[in-house]
């Protein structure tokens, strides 16, 4: 997937966006748009995800229209009467009934995937992924588009190898219903990423992480430093004197080692160093 | 060729400038992320979230596990001795399975998101209490499983202590020292 060209709008060699103290890329290449094509098992994995949630509301909905039908044929029973006299009749009205049911739900499906392209870009298991639909003339996706897509995911997803095939050949990762509506799904591990910051936000952590010169971190401190920053800042069950801040503080500049260049009061640096041990310790 | 829909915010020219979380003196004053002191994660949320999990690793580890089961069966003689044994073996292979997709998915996700999917979905993550770090593949494995079985074979006892717990901490919470959270931002 690494050979797959970079949208127009992109720079040609952004870098991934990871936490390390020593890159040299400036505040403009670490946060720069990474729109590339996705790649195959995001889109597979992000597929699962929407179907686990389709799942889960489709254990409800079955429950619910279980119920309703209890409901309706106890109602109804006089006018059914005459189809459960024969074997053969209630047989084939018990199947029409599922048919309606599996029919509704499927809309149902369509529709999810239909109002979340439409109005997001992006299917909640796609945006758990960094994953977004976009339309390849540059203009918002249409309705047809949406439509389009979902029509050929029976093609696609429904005989399973032609949209795998597809997406493995064609440039842009495009499955048979991208092709057809001319759209491509597009990923951005920025995006991805950008819930995974605790204490400062990702634009804050990078554009500091670019500017301070850092010391390579020891394990001991991180996890040492970790702990109390948790405790004090997320959790807040421990509450430290002045002084144990202060002792922190100093440890704390000697590996950020031009802070008060750009004038980093305490709860800066002790937030901003919060964080880089909490990426660090991710990666 | 292909171009993405342009939004101003999303400029590479736009993003990187130290004055832009700064203020005009030059000083820069860090606050902790909003939503960052998260609550406790609401019960209903977090047995939503386990299902929506509970039906993605069912919907990965079926295709593998079914096409074993379905050779066994077919290899089987009729007699009962070797058919038993078919049937103990494909569910032997159907339970380690599933638990080297639960181990994968559970691991993974909770190394390297702070949450799986089904908590993501519900802005819920899971942190250890004492290290402030995510879990790794083996703690997360541990209270996938060892944890949530203690939860299970009390009657359930250990999941519905999360609605009356001060913190709202299940049992397998603390037994594997864990602390689950909504975090407000998104």
């Amino acid at each position: 997937m690494e050979s797959s060209p970079p949208l127009a709008t992109s720079l040609p060699e952004a870098p991934q966006v990871t936490p390390s103290g020593t890159s040299p890329n400036s505040a403009h290449e670490s946060l720069s748009v990474e729109s590339r094509a996705a790649p195959v098992h995001k889109r597979i994995l992000a597929y699962f995800v929407d179907w686990g949630i389709l799942g889960a509301t489709g254990y409800l909905f079955v429950f619910l229209s279980a119920v309703l039908m209890a409901f309706l044929v106890n109602f109804f029973s006089d006018q059914l009467q005459p189809l459960f006299v024969e074997e053969m009749t209630a047989i084939i009205f018990m199947v029409f009934v599922a048919l309606i049911i599996l029919l509704v739900y499927f809309s149902l499906v369509h529709l999810y995937f239909i109002y979340y392209h439409l109005n997001r870009g992006a299917t909640p298991g796609k945006n758990l992924f960094g994953l977004k639909v976009i339309s390849l003339d540059g203009r918002p996706l249409s309705r047809r588009q949406c439509i389009l897509r979902e029509c050929l995911v029976y093609v696609d997803v429904g005989l399973f190898l032609p949209g795998l095939i597809s997406i493995l050949a064609t440039q842009r990762n495009q499955r048979l219903g991208d092709l057809a509506a001319g759209t491509m799904v597009t990923h951005s591990s920025q995006t991805e990423e950008q819930n995974n910051y605790l204490y400062i936000t990702q634009k804050e952590y990078l554009i500091l992480r670019d500017v301070l010169t850092l010391e390579p971190l020891s394990s001991h401190l991180s996890d040492e430093y970790l702990r109390f920053a948790y405790s004090y800042f997320i959790t807040k069950q421990v509450v430290p004197s002045s002084d144990e801040l202060e002792r922190w503080e100093t440890r704390v500049r000697r590996s950020v080692i031009n802070a008060d260049e750009h004038g980093l009061d305490q709860q800066s640096v002790l937030l901003f160093f919060a964080e880089h041990c909490f990426q660090n310790a991710r990666s | 060729m292909a171009s993405s829909p342009s939004d101003p915010s999303l400029d590479p020219g736009n993003l990187g400038a130290i004055s832009e979380i700064g203020d005009e003196a030059g000083q820069i004053k860090l606050d902790v992320k909003e939503g960052s002191q998260n609550e406790p994660a609401r019960f209903f949320a977090r047995f939503a979230a386990a299902m929506i999990d509970g039906i993605i690793v069912s919907i990965i580890s079926t295709p593998v596990s079914l096409p074993i089961g379905l050779a066994l069966g077919f290899s089987t003689s009729g007699d009962p001795t070797t058919l038993t044994a078919a049937i103990a073996a494909s569910t032997a292979s159907a339970y380690l399975v599933f638990l080297i997709v639960m181990f994968m998915y559970f691991g993974w996700f909770y190394k390297n998101r702070g949450a799986t999917p089904g908590k993501l979905i519900f802005k819920l993550k899971v942190y250890h209490m004492e290290s402030g770090r995510y879990i790794g593949y083996w703690h997360a494995f541990g209270r996938e499983t060892v944890g949530k079985f203690a939860s299970t074979i009390i009657l359930f006892l250990g999941y519905l202590m999360a609605i009356f717990h001060p913190e709202k901490r299940a049992l397998h919470d603390l037994i594997f020292k864990t602390r689950v959270v909504r975090s407000a931002t998104d």
